[in-house]
Formats: structure tokens, sequence, C-alpha cells
């Protein structure tokens, strides 16, 4: 009753005050020129500049990736598919995308797996700790620090012979004859290392997010079932916290799958032997490397974004369309349980 | 007064059982559970040691000197920061002028992202037109294309547009961020109040008045949640800036690291750790102050890859 009073008299009002209001009231969901013509008029910027510095490079990538273009070539001819038929055959393109896939992998699943186990233990139930503020707090720190930094950081750590970390293994028993630098899987386990160090306290705190999130009755109900922690993790938080730890493998493979500053700036694409020289160039760096460092071959750099866009794309579409058929067969069976336990009650 | 009471009664209840429980749990269990509870506290602080042990030897190395560095590792600090600090100024590293680079493009642009990306988010909410879906999915399938693609072509652009060697190219482009129009429109999808804006539009407040004089301070809490990834992520930005500046007094922070790893840092260690310190230490200063809210923002799905 009361509302009601209340949208009355603000409609007197708007009449008194204003008699374009009043016009407008009674066609309220109709489009309404005069004020809706702002809203489209807010978009504008938004739309105008990602036409000219986004949407424009990308087509114009594309559009390079099928000329001749190289160098200070003015000339520029359509080629068609020769640029993407000739990476094809290159080994070191490749390479690169293999380092990328390595280096990805043996980043990414440590750090889910620690990312769950840290998640775990600070949203467990039964072990309540103190100071959790503050752990996460230290886990995070790296996250934020800019990634070329930490990529030097690192380099000079695990240099021969100054490097404190360097150091610290030859204490725990590495030979002082070895140098990281000159071997390929040594390299590319420490710039895994790397990720993996500044992105835990990222994963960890989604993660922790998704079981927060998770309806706590759920829990008491399987703890009056007499389910031990175990079983809870295992069978309930896991599954519920799924959609997270999907969306987590989406972003971090995209981001993976574009690294560049760290292997750039660390061994600016790997060893310098010939049979590692470039173990630790990924897609990314191969691609700047191609047009920005000496070559200036944009056709070649053009076409490789191509199929890195191309990978990235069906990668993504890939994985959200296996766990969207998961969830599907999930909520069926959940209701085929639910429909037994009702029945049986 | 009855609720109250039975919030009391139901509080106590549960303090009694849980009393009874402690009494009736066998010393067994118990000792488990304080073993556990070791258990996780040391891994916790195992980590908690490997996040922070290479950022403290970075420290320890920016005040030695480097026969010292050379001679073994040390949790440490030594005493010759401020000659490493006169070798760096010496070296005529250019960290202030970086510094002050890097401050200028990430305010600005993520000014101009702010403004913007609430902006468009508004439009979304606030008014109904046609296409108004057909853009706001556009928006979504563009928060999905990753930028690797466009960097050949957004070279060329720039350096046909004469902005290479400028900021312009890191700036603008901020007004067309996907990620933060979503983040604003999913804030103004549980907060937004038509009703204000009817009002302030009764009153003959004009669309653009109403926008910034009512509307955006609103927001406060999502702006302030948004700028600091902004800030931070443009702060860090590092492959733009590599491709398109070329004169030294207008490299950005993060290009300082690329200069402290040519040769002519890199036989003075104690110095080139020192720069590589000095440029984490602004984030670190940022951190110590917003750490709660950048945490709170992560949680939240502010942080992207």
């Amino acid at each position: 009753m009361r509302h009601d009073q209340s949208t009355a008299a603000a409609g007197t009002v708007a009449e008194q005050c204003a008699p374009e209001a009043r016009e407008q009231q009674p066609k309220k969901k109709k489009f309404r020129w005069k004020v809706d013509y702002y809203g489209i008029l807010f978009i504008v910027p938004f739309f105008v500049v990602y036409a000219i510095f986004s949407l424009y490079p990308m087509i114009y990538s594309v559009v390079l990736s099928l000329t001749d273009y190289a160098g200070f070539n003015r000339d520029i001819h359509l080629i068609g598919f020769e640029n993407f038929v000739w990476l094809a055959q290159q080994a070191r393109f490749w390479q690169s995308l293999l380092n990328t896939v390595i280096i990805f992998c043996m980043n990414f699943v440590p750090q889910m797996l620690f990312a769950l186990i840290f998640a775990a233990m600070f949203t467990g139930k039964t072990y309540k700790m103190r100071g959790k503020g503050v752990f996460k707090g230290i886990y995070y720190l790296p996250n934020i620090l800019t990634a070329t930094s930490v990529a030097v950081m690192f380099y000079t750590l695990f240099a021969r012979p100054s490097g404190g970390l360097w150091q610290l293994l030859t204490h725990m028993g590495m030979s002082t004859d070895y140098n990281l630098y000159l071997f390929p899987w040594p390299s590319r386990i420490i710039i895994a290392f790397i990720r993996f160090w500044m992105w835990l306290g990222n994963s960890m705190i989604t993660l922790s997010a998704g079981i927060l999130g998770i309806n706590p009755s759920v829990f008491e109900a399987a703890q009056l079932d007499g389910a031990t922690q175990k079983d809870i993790f295992l069978h309930i938080t896991l599954p519920l916290i799924k959609p997270i730890v999907v969306y987590s493998l989406v972003v971090s493979t995209l981001g993976g799958l574009q690294v560049f500053d760290i292997p750039y700036l660390f061994l600016s694409g790997g060893p310098a032997l010939t049979d590692g020289r470039y173990a630790t160039e990924t897609v990314a760096v191969y691609i700047y490397k191609i047009a920005f460092d000496g070559d200036m071959r944009y056709n070649v750099a053009s076409a490789a974004s191509v199929y890195l866009f191309v990978i990235c794309m069906l990668v993504s579409f890939v994985l959200f369309r296996i766990t969207h058929s998961d969830e599907l067969k999930q909520e069926k069976r959940l209701a085929r349980r639910l429909a037994k336990r009702g029945g049986v009650a | 007064m009855t609720t109250q009471e039975n919030v009391m009664q139901e509080h106590l209840t549960e303090h009694q059982i849980h009393q009874l429980a402690k009494k009736q749990v066998p010393l067994q269990k118990r000792v488990k559970h304080v073993v556990v509870t070791t258990i996780i506290y040391i891994l916790c602080i195992l980590m908690a040691i490997v996040c922070l042990l290479p950022l403290w030897l970075l420290f320890v190395d920016a005040t030695r000197a480097t026969a010292e560095i050379n001679q073994g590792m040390s949790l440490i600090p030594s005493k010759y920061l401020i000659t490493n600090f006169n070798a760096l100024i010496e070296y005529n590293m250019p960290l202030v002028s970086a510094f002050f680079n890097s401050v200028l493009i990430s305010f600005c642009s993520t000014a101009l992202s702010l403004y913007f990306s609430t902006l468009t988010a508004y439009s979304f909410v606030a008014y109904r037109y046609k296409g108004q879906k057909v853009a706001w999915s556009i928006i979504l399938i563009l928060m999905m294309i990753p930028g690797q693609l466009s960097m050949i072509g957004f070279y060329k652009l720039v350096v046909d547009f004469g902005m290479y060697d400028t900021y312009w190219p890191f700036i603008i482009p901020a007004i067309a961020g996907p990620g933060a129009v979503f983040f604003f429109k999913q804030y103004f999808d549980a907060n937004f109040s038509k009703e204000m804006v009817e009002a302030a539009r009764i009153d003959g407040s004009s669309e653009f008045r109403t926008f910034n004089l009512v509307v955006l301070p609103t927001l406060a809490p999502a702006l302030a949640t948004n700028a600091i990834f902004g800030i931070v992520s443009s702060w860090n930005n590092y492959m733009g800036p590599l491709m398109l500046i070329s004169s030294t007094e207008k490299y950005t922070f993060p290009m300082i690291s690329q200069l402290i790893k040519t040769d002519r840092y890199s036989t003075d260690l104690g110095a080139m750790a020192l720069a590589v310190f000095l440029t984490i230490l602004p984030l670190l200063v940022v951190y110590a102050c917003f750490s709660r809210f950048i945490i709170r923002g992560v949680a939240i799905g502010g942080g992207k890859e």
C-alpha cells in the first residue's frame, strides 16, 4: 500500500516538474528517442576505438599473412597461403609450439595440484587455522610483480656462480660445474617454475572462493551421513568446483599459449647451444623475434599469429565443450540418484 | 526479542555440544588433530618461504658488493646499498624517468578505461534500444579473442598513424576493454537503481550529467577494485612498449629490466640486483597498502591471466 502511494506521489511531482516525463510514462517500454538515444551514444566510443585499435589490426594481420610483405618491401602482393605452408614446414615453428605446450604443462599441473591442496587446507572445517589472510597475502604477492623483473630476478638467482638459488642447489648436492642455462630441460623447468611461482596464489584464491561458494548444507548433510573429510573432499568438493577448475584451465591455457615476457627476457628463446638453441622459445617469442628482431618478416609472423589464434580458439572451444557435456551428464546422474532416493524414502 | 533469545539459546547449546564433544573425543584423536594441524602449518610456512625467499635473496644481493655475491649466498643484508645506488646513478640508468613514464601511462589508460567502460556498461542497464542485445553479445565474444593475433597489424597501424615512439598506443585503446565492461555490467546488474536515475532525469539533469554526478559516485567500490588491476596490468605491460618505444628517455619501467640484462650492467652484480629490486619496489608498496582489496578482487574474478 505504502509503496503504491509513494509512486503515485512521485508521479504527481513528475507531472508538475517535467511535462515531458508525463508524456513518456504511458508508453514506457517503447523506444524513448530523446533518452535512449544517449544509450547508443554511450557505446559509440567503445566500438569505434575497438574497431580502430583491435579489429582493424586483426584483419590487417590476417591480410598480411597472405602477402609477401617483409623488410622494407613497399611493393606488396597477395601470395595466398604460401606463408602458412612455409611455416608448417619449419621445424623451429613446431619446436616453439611444442615448447609452449611443455612449459605450460610443467607449470599448470603442479600449480593446480598445489592450489587445490592449499585451498582445501584454507577452507577445511575440521582443522581451523589462524593467519589465513597473511598466508594468502604472501602467496598472491608474486602475481602482481612485473613479469620482466621477475624473469631477470630469477635469471640472476639461478646464474652460475653468483646466483643465490644456484648456490642453494649446489648445497643440496648439485655439481658446481653445472650451468643450468646451457641445457634445454633445466631452462624449461626454471621458466615453468617462475610461472608456477607467479600464478599459484591466483589459482589458490580462485579455488578457495569456489569452495567457499558451495552451499554449506551439502557438507553438513555429508557429515551427518558419516562421510570422512577425505571422502567429502574427493566426492563432493572436487566435483562441485570442477567448473572453476575448468575455467582456470581455459584462462591459463590461453595465457600459457601466449606467454612471452618470461621466456623472452630469461634466455631470449633458449640456451645458446646449437642443440638447445630454441629450447625455450614459445610461439609468442617466435612471432616477436621473426618480426622485430632482425628479419622483419611481418608476413610469416602474421601467419604464425593466425595459427596461434586458431589453436587458442580450438582449445577453448574443445575445453568448454568437454566440460559442458560433462556437466549435463552429471546433472542427469544427480537427478537419477535423487529420484532413486526419493523412491526409497 | 524472541529471535534474539533463540539465537542466544542456539549459541549456548552449540557451545555446550562443543564442550561435550571435546570431553568425549578420545586422546588418540586429539593427538592426531594436533599432528595434522602442525603439518598444515609447516606446509603453509614452507610455501610462504618459497614465495618470499627469491625476493629476500634479491634484496640481500642489492645490499652486497659484487665480490661478496660471488663468494656465496647470504640471508643477512650487507652494507653496500648506498654504494650500489651510487653506481646505478653513475651508469645513468633511466630509473626515475621510466618510473614517471609508467605512472603517466598507467594512470591515463586506467582513467580512460574506467570512465568509458562504466559508460558502456551503463548504456546496457539504463537504456533500451534496438541492437542492444547484439552489442552485448559482441562484447562477450570480444572477451574471448586472444590479443596475440593483432600484434603485427597493431604495429603497422601505429607506424602508419605516426604514433610510433609515443604513448598514445597504450593509452587510447584502454577505452575499449571488453573485460572491464563485463565487470561493470555485472556490478550494475546487482546494484543499479533505476529510480535514482529517473529522479535525476525528472529534476532536469542531462543524461551526461546524471551519469557523471549521480551514477559514477555510486560505483566507487567497483571502480577502486578495477582501478588497481588496471594500473597493475598497464604497469606490467612489456611487449607493447618493447615493440613501439625506441628512445631510451621514453622507456617504461618494465623495459628497465631489459637494460639491466645488457652487458654494461651485468658485471656489477650488486647494482644489477638493486636495479631489479627497484623495479619491483613500487608494486611491493602498492601491494602492502591494498593487498586485502586485491585478494578480494581476485576472489570475485577480477584477476585475469
